[in-house]
């Protein structure tokens, strides 16, 4: 672990992106010691313009509301449910790959059909019928976005196990007469979990992206500061004032970049021997 | 000695093909399954929206209840579900008031546009500029390639979009700004095909550039894992030109990936041409998916999430068929005399 650590750190782009989602995730989830201002209040004239106005820094939207708070809001939301998709997503992966890469046969083969079923339908059109159906809220969009983006971790354990099963390590646990779920919880998964840490910062990055989007569209939580509600409001007004929707693009940009970053170095940092060009 | 002929029977690749084709029929059963069942779980239905959207009495909704099939029972529907399926019967749009495959059957040659205009364009731009930045790996080109694409693979493409509509269309005024065509210009023949490509230029460079960064970054790290493999540097020793030995060689062996890459997005594609036709007003499949969201058109999401799943695998065959193609690869075992 700090063998792993030691190579991460190594590597100057995925450290200083790792520090950029930590400060991240600490200004989201101390917005309001951060920067008091209430989101949702008009609190000033619309359409302030950025770097005005002291008391608005990064001026306010058309209904006089302080972007800096919706941005740090905004940033609360897209990484709550990112984290909790992505985490959802590894978990109910990782289940569905352990119990096909143990079962084997008939069991196998029809958890990998229905996994197949999952990457067939398109993950953005899956996640806006998964909207549609349980409503806007916050606790929906995880699930939207985690219904698509389990398939990849269950597909990596899945493979993992199959190259686990016949180690020596894993013959000796069997041999030593350590009861089947003992083994497949204790021995397989731990060593089958690294490439799935990395995937995760994958779908970690794809999630804010999705519910930015559905956001954008208009099918998130209406009464929740996010960015790409943001985008979309700043859009009546985008030519005179492009900022309102430059600046949550960017936070959004920002993020995925961060996040992309540490799940390269991750993965760099897993697959050591893999020597670097 | 002639060289060994390639089909693509020999190759392992073609393997592959015949097991996803053995396969699909479970699948889009899976898919059929799936969708009918998350969207049962909706509350209200069909008839609720219907009547929502345009009125009717008590007497009115008994009748379309029963017209619909809506008065059984689940399984039953999916049953006459199916049926109707088979014949090209998904359902009734309640939004539209048409029939389901006439909306989809309307908006889907735009969206295909879109798709295969986005995909052609990533694939040219990534892999042509993968190629640059691949030929010298940490070369002062590669840097800025690649830095480029770690971005712009981290853009949202409905912001992309706002962003070139603003520059391309509002300020340079060099493109139109949304839509499908001019609206009243009565262009017919060449100048409407001409008229449509301009639209579609917006929309395509949105969707593209996204994937474009993606198939550079592929192409880029497959020539880095190339040029240290064995018949690389036999191919070195032999002496030949820097040139030849990059597109021939090390290139060559890079595109696999980026070629499997292809069919794994087509699916992605689809999802992303939903925020892209929003942006631009364009009425493809995608603007359609989120117009039967907010309208609780579910018969038509219904129609639109099989349809898509459809292409899919249609689009993965073909990108599995192409790969065998490709694929340098021969199995030698499987040749018979």
């Amino acid at each position: 672990m700090t063998d792993l650590l030691v190579r991460f750190a190594r590597d100057r782009a995925a450290l200083l992106a790792a520090c950029v989602v930590a400060g991240l995730t600490l200004a989201a989830a101390s917005a309001q010691l951060l920067w008091p201002l209430d989101p949702e209040a008009v609190g000033g004239p619309p359409l302030l313009r950025p770097l005005v106005d002291p008391a608005h820094p990064l001026g306010t939207d058309r209904l006089g509301r302080d972007v800096l708070a919706r941005l740090l809001h905004g940033a609360r939301l897209s990484l709550t449910v990112a984290f909790a998709a992505a985490g959802a997503a590894t978990v109910l992966g990782s289940a569905v790959g352990l119990a096909a890469g143990l079962a084997g046969g008939r069991i196998d083969e029809l958890l990998m059909r229905i996994t197949d079923a999952f990457q067939t339908v398109p993950g953005f059109l899956l996640a806006l019928a998964f909207v549609s159906v349980l409503g806007p809220e916050a606790r929906s969009v995880v699930l939207a976005i985690a219904a698509s983006a389990w398939t990849g971790p269950a597909r990596l354990v899945r493979a993992e196990i199959a190259s686990l099963a016949g180690r020596d390590f894993v013959l000796a646990a069997v041999v030593a007469g350590l009861p089947r779920l003992d083994i497949a919880l204790r021995v397989l998964l731990p060593n089958a979990l690294p490439p799935v840490v990395a995937f995760a910062a994958t779908n970690v990055a794809s999630a804010v992206l999705i519910e930015a989007a559905l956001s954008f569209l208009g099918l998130a939580d209406p009464n929740r500061a996010s960015w790409g509600a943001m985008i979309a409001e700043g859009r009546a007004v985008l030519v005179s004032e492009p900022w309102l929707s430059i600046l949550p693009g960017l936070a959004l940009l920002l993020t995925v970049l961060a996040v992309n970053l540490v799940g390269e170095g991750l993965n760099e940092a897993l697959a050591p021997r893999r020597a670097r060009p | 000695m002639s060289p060994p002929e390639r089909s693509f029977v020999r190759g392992p690749a073609w393997l592959l093909v015949r097991r996803r084709l053995a396969q699909a029929p479970l699948v889009l059963l899976f898919v059929l399954v799936g969708a009918f069942l998350l969207l049962e779980a909706a509350p209200g239905d069909a008839v609720d929206a219907y009547v929502a959207s345009l009125g009717g009495d008590a007497g009115f909704v008994r009748e379309l209840r029963e017209r619909w099939g809506l008065d059984r029972s689940a399984p039953t529907r999916f049953l006459l579900y199916l049926a109707g399926l088979a014949t090209g019967d998904l359902g009734w749009s309640v939004a539209f008031d048409r029939p389901v495959l006439a909306v989809i059957a309307e908006r889907l040659p735009v969206t295909l546009a879109l798709a295969g205009g986005a995909t052609l364009f990533a694939f040219a731009l990534g892999t042509g500029l993968g190629i640059l930045a691949g030929a010298r790996p940490q070369g002062p080109l590669d840097r800025i390639l690649s830095a480029a694409a770690l971005v712009l693979n981290a853009t949202p493409s409905f912001w992309l979009g706002l962003l070139l509509a603003l520059l391309f269309a509002v300020r340079l005024r060099w493109l139109p700004l949304a839509g499908i065509e001019t609206i009243g210009a009565g262009y017919s023949g060449l100048v409407r095909l001409l008229d449509l490509a301009r639209h579609l230029v917006l929309p395509v460079l949105t969707l593209g550039l996204v994937y474009a960064a993606l198939y550079l970054r592929l192409m880029r790290a497959g020539m880095v894992e190339a040029w240290r493999s064995d018949f690389v540097r036999a191919a070195r020793a032999k002496g030949i030109s820097r040139r030849r030995l990059v597109l021939r060689h090390v290139a060559r062996n890079a595109l696999l990936p980026v070629v499997t890459m292809l069919g794994l997005q087509s699916a992605t594609l689809v999802g992303g041409s939903v925020v892209v036709e929003s942006v631009f007003a364009v009425p493809g499949l995608g603007r359609l998916a989120a117009e039967a969201v907010t309208q609780r058109d579910f018969p038509l999401l219904l129609g639109i999430l099989i349809v898509s799943a459809l292409l899919v695998l249609l689009v993965n065959l073909l990108v599995d068929l192409l790969y065998a193609r490709i694929d340098p690869r021969v199995e030698l075992g499987a040749r018979t005399p």
